[in-house]
Formats: structure tokens, sequence, C-alpha cells
């Protein structure tokens, strides 16, 4: 992310070497001699078919279950043969199930790994009412509930919090939202990312939808059956270039269509605008030649582009949004240009879709186009 | 888990802590759990009482149903009872964790097939063999009231424990929580309820068996039982055979007053 952007070598926070499991009885190994990187900061996206040994590697990492050969390193350091329980108090831990105890309130799971790392009282009862608060929860209304009386989005936040509370520098994710309907899954993942700009947690993510795997991944590794990556890469590239005839089919038609899902507006050239103030064109009326792209405003605020004049419906964007909503708001609107705004509504320029057909190319998607910032998806819903 | 219930939860704008709640521990329980056990039972002893004042008692029925001699029995059998039950939970409880544990899991399924069948042989047959074998008296009714009755607490402590869902011990897992920490903080409380179930059945069941122990010298109300039917004395018999079903009746009234106050809440 940043790392690669500002040209700083990446720092690994976790490293797989060469690692395999294999179960007794069993000819095929469930994972065989496994490599992979995860550098600090990023997401890793672990997608596959189910049995493809995605979850296998992910538990391997928090050493729920241990390799039969090879090493595994967090922050540089060997953790192999370490105390698992204490490894695993470094590392947050989110299951589909959720997990919450049932007999504990909402803030005696958040507080257990603390309490069980010794934190006095005080200060766990303040991580909670931190972690409610950055989760979205009210934590007057939340930290006194049981988990039944919790929706299911509701308990993937407690989860969610419950993985932040010793403040762990790797979070492990086994399909966090797959239980959830989709609206609400939708949501999750972009509180998620938003989340994520803000604590920048070393997070590997397992799931078997393409689809969030792309939403989410800073980088995406596709397994194949018998624990084996098929091909570790930004989204971007996984979607333009895929590395052979399993990913390509794995990852579905469209590639190039869903490529500029992971485009901003903003990335892409931008033509002109003129503008003209509602007054002067009444007064003007339809003599004058307009320009090539004008627009007419009324304090600021768009009217209608004055060729075509007030009946020619307007597709307006802003250059935080995706050139697959600019374009679709341009379908809809029927018109081969948009009127693009930046966060406060100022006229940016246009866009017109023949840039968006030479311009959208994969090699123009930089790692950073997946990352929600501030102003993210989430924002326009 | 509950991970499929995304329905509101119930008024979520309305703090908890502006909720007025019961005191924390008896909030399970309704005044009619209460006392409507309680009320049948007393009227039970007093239709008894009736029942002997309405007679003029002979000496023989006077020697049995006298204060001294019934407290004195009733004591009797509430330590039968009060010994073998704690006996059973104390060696059954850790028995059935023990068998849930990894190493000996696979131990589990047939032990719980002979749980099954013990649950079959009469227990006065149990009582029988042993005071031939073993010998009469006080203790050797408690190994037959604990042989008995060990087996529906152990079988029960095995589902229970076995029913715990696994989401909850994965996620406690890869929380860095030890095995020991799961046990106590996860297994344990959320079988409760089922363990609590069985501890309950061998309760009942040590208050039946021990109106048998009488025949193997043991004392308890059995005694009185065992009397009316030797000689021949309705009011002695009535009144060892209500007594015990009182108290057996008191017990189960007891034991699931305690079940609903160490239920755990949330569940």
């Amino acid at each position: 992310m940043s790392d690669t952007v500002t040209g700083e070598p990446p720092r690994t926070m976790i490293r797989l070497d060469r690692v395999s499991k294999a179960y007794p009885g069993l000819d095929a190994a469930a994972v065989a001699d496994l490599s992979l990187e995860v550098y600090a900061g990023e997401i890793v996206v672990l997608l596959g078919p189910s049995g493809c040994g995605k979850t296998t590697t992910m538990r391997m990492i928090n050493r729920l279950i241990e390799p039969t050969s090879g090493r595994v390193y967090v922050d540089g350091e060997d953790v192999t043969d370490v105390d698992a329980d204490h490894l695993r108090r470094r590392i947050g831990y989110v299951i589909q199930q959720v997990g919450l105890l049932p007999h504990l309130t909402v803030g005696a799971n958040i507080g257990l790994v603390p309490r069980t790392l010794g934190w006095p009282r005080s200060r766990i009862d303040q991580r909670v009412t931190e972690l409610l608060e950055l989760l979205g929860l009210d934590p007057d209304a939340y930290r006194q509930r049981y988990p039944k009386q919790l929706s299911g989005g509701e308990q993937q936040r407690v989860g969610v919090a419950r993985a932040l509370a010793a403040d762990p520098p790797v979070m492990l994710m086994d399909e966090p939202f797959g239980a959830l309907d989709p609206i609400i899954r939708d949501r999750l993942q972009d509180e998620f990312l938003q989340l994520q700009e803000k604590i920048r947690k070393t997070v590997v993510f397992v799931t078997h939808d393409i689809e969030e795997a792309i939403k989410l991944g800073d980088r995406i590794a596709v397994f194949r059956k018998g624990g084996q990556i098929a091909q570790f890469d930004t989204p971007a590239r996984l979607l333009a270039q895929p590395a052979d005839d399993f990913v390509a089919s794995f990852i579905g038609s469209g590639g190039s269509v869903r490529l500029l899902g992971l485009q901003r507006v903003s990335e892409l050239p931008l033509e002109p605008v003129a503008t003209v103030d509602a007054a002067t064109a009444r007064s003007t009326g339809l003599d004058a030649e307009p320009a090539e792209h004008s627009v007419v405003v009324d304090a600021g605020r768009p009217l209608y582009w004055q060729r075509g004049g007030a009946d020619r419906p307007m597709a307006v964007v802003r250059s935080t949004q995706t050139v697959f909503e600019a374009l679709d708001t341009m379908l809809a609107a029927h018109d081969e240009t948009a009127l693009v705004l930046d966060e406060d509504g100022r006229i940016r320029g246009c866009l017109r879709a023949g840039t968006v057909m030479r311009h959208a190319h994969p090699d123009e998607v930089g790692r950073t186009a997946s990352a929600v910032g501030p102003g993210g998806p989430g924002e326009w819903r | 888990m509950t991970v499929s219930s995304i329905e509101p939860s119930p008024n979520p704008t309305v703090p908890a802590s502006t909720t007025v709640r019961p005191p924390r521990r008896l909030r399970h329980l309704s005044l009619a759990d209460v006392i409507v056990t309680p009320a049948v039972l007393l009227a039970v002893l007093a239709a008894l009482m009736v029942y002997l004042n309405s007679r003029e008692l002979d000496d023989i029925e006077q020697r049995s149903i006298n204060w001294p001699t019934i407290s004195r029995l009733l004591v009797e059998h509430i330590q039968l009872v009060a010994v073998s039950s704690l006996l059973v939970i104390a060696i059954a409880v850790p028995t059935g964790v023990l068998l849930t544990r990894p190493a000996l899991r696979h131990a589990s399924g047939p032990i719980l097939a002979l749980a099954n069948l013990g649950q079959a042989v009469p227990s006065i047959g149990v009582l029988v063999l042993l005071a031939v074998t073993v010998g009469t008296g006080f203790r050797m009714a408690i190994i037959a009231l604990v042989l008995v009755a060990f087996l529906s607490v152990l079988r029960n402590t095995i589902v229970g424990l076995m029913g715990v869902d696994r989401a909850l011990i994965d996620a406690a897992r890869g929380m860095g929580l030890t095995k020991t920490r799961v046990l106590f903080l996860v297994e344990l409380p959320l079988s409760v309820p089922v363990m609590l179930a069985g501890i309950r059945v061998a309760l009942i069941l040590n208050v039946g068996n021990a109106a048998l122990a009488s025949y193997t010298n043991a004392g308890g109300l059995g005694t009185l039982i065992q009397a009316g039917i030797a000689l021949n004395r309705m009011p002695v018999l009535i009144t060892g055979c209500v007594l015990a079903a009182v108290l057996a009746l008191t017990l189960d009234w007891l034991a699931g007053v305690v079940e609903r106050v160490v239920r755990p809440r949330g569940l």
C-alpha cells in the first residue's frame, strides 16, 4: 500500500516458509509446500473453492493447526515452536460463526483477552468503550447486553472489536461476513475498509467470494485444490491477467468491466468545463454558440448543460467514485459525458466515455485503487 | 451461535442501564415457581396429619409413628441422599470432563452405552448384590446409591460438554485462552443446564433408592415402609410412603430452584 507508493521496501509481517499440512490417512496434503509473505498494514485475501486449504493455511498462522513441516514467522520472529496460547493473544481472530460467549455480556466478551493478559479493570473498561465507539456501537447501550440480544451484524461488529481488544498487529479473519445477508455484508465490508484506514492492521482474510476478495484485498492469493497458490497478485492484475485457466474460470467473465470498479474517476484525465451563471444564460438566450462543455450554474450548483438545455439529463459523479459507477450513471442518463464534482461539490471537470475506453487499463490501476479512505464507496450509498 | 438471527434487537433505543431488573440471581424465578410446589407438599403433610389423628393408633403403630422416631429416620434418609448425591457429583462430573477431552473422547461412546445399560439394572438388585458381597450398613448403602445414580450424572455431563458449540471453543482457543480456561469459562458454564438436569434425576433416584436401603440395615424412611408391610399396619406404611414421596418432591423442587438460579444468563 503506502509502502510501495512511497518506494520504501515493505516490511514483512507474516511469512510462511514452505509450510505443509498433511493429515494421517489422507494421501493428498491439505496444504503443500506453501510460501507466502504478508506485508505490514495490508489486507491479503486467501481465496479459493471450499476444501482448497485456505482456512488451513490461515489457521497455521496462529497455530490452531500445527504445520506438519515448514516455518511460520510473525513480525520477524519464528513462531513455529513458541507457546501457542501466548502467540494467539498477539493475533486477532474473527470467525464466521462469531463465537461470542453467550453467557457473557458484550463488554465481558470484548474484555476477554485483556483480562487474560492481566490488564487492570479500569483499563479494560476504557478499552471496551473505545472499541465499541470505533465499531459504531453506543457503549452505554451495548456494553451490558448479551450476544443473543444483538442482530447478526451487531454480533460480528462485537466479534471484530473483541479481536482488536489487545491491539494485535495481525488479524486473521475467516469468512467473517459470510453468514450475513448481502446488504448487511456490504455495509460491514465498507465499514471494515474505513476501519482499516484508521488502524492499519496486517490482515489475512479468508473467503470464497471473489467479489469480496476484490473489494477488500490489497493482494489476493488464489488457492487451487491441494493447498497450492495459483496466483498471488493485486485485484487489478488478477482481473486483467489471470495466471491460468483455473484462475480465469474462478474469477469469471467480465474482468475488464470489473476492473473499472477498482479505478477512481480522479485517476482519469478530465476535460475542462466552462461555467455560465444562470442569470447570464437567460439574458443571452440560446443565440450565443455555447462552448464544448459548458454548464449552467446557480450559486455554484450545476443546473444543466448549456448545450442541450434543461431537458438534457445530466450525469453527475464525484471524483472519489469508481469509474464503474461513473459509466453506470452515464448509461442511465443516456449521455456520453459526465460532470465530475470534487468532495465539496465543486466542479472539477467532465469525464467522457471515450476517455474511459482509452484509459481504463490495468497498468493505470494503482495498488491504492482498492483502498477506501474517507469518501469511499460507503459514503455515497 | 445465533448468526442467522438478524432481526433487530428489542428496544434498541433503551439504554440497558435504565431498564429495571429484579435482583441479579432471582431473575429466572417467578412467584408461582417458588410457591406452588411447597404449598401442595404442605397440604399433603397436613392431610397425613389429619388421617393419623383421625385414627386410634395401637401400641405397635405408636412405636413407629412418633416424632422422635420419624425425625431420626428422616435425618437418616436425608443423610443417605445427601452423601450419595454429593459423591455422585464429585465423581461423575470430573469423569465426564475427562471423557470429553480429546485424548479420551473415543472412550465416551462405549461408556455412554454402558451408562444406558446401567440405568436398566434394577436398583434393588444392586443393593442386595452389594449386601451379599460387601456387607450391610450405611456405607454399603452409599456405595449402592452412588453406583445407581452415577451414570445419569455422567451421561448428562458428557452430553452437555459435547453439546457446546465447537465454534465457541474455536473462537476462545483462537483468542489465546488456555485449554483449562476454555473448560471453566466456556464448556462447563454452557453445559450447566444439561448437567443439572442429570443431577436432578440422580437426586430423585437417590431418594427412592434410599427407601430400599433399610432392607440392608441402613435406616431411613424405608424402615417405616418395611415395618408397615411386615406388621401389616396401614398407617405406618402410609406414613413412610408419604414422607418419602414428599421428601423426593421437595428435593426436586429445590433442585429446580437451584437450576434456574445457577443457569448462566444470556442463554
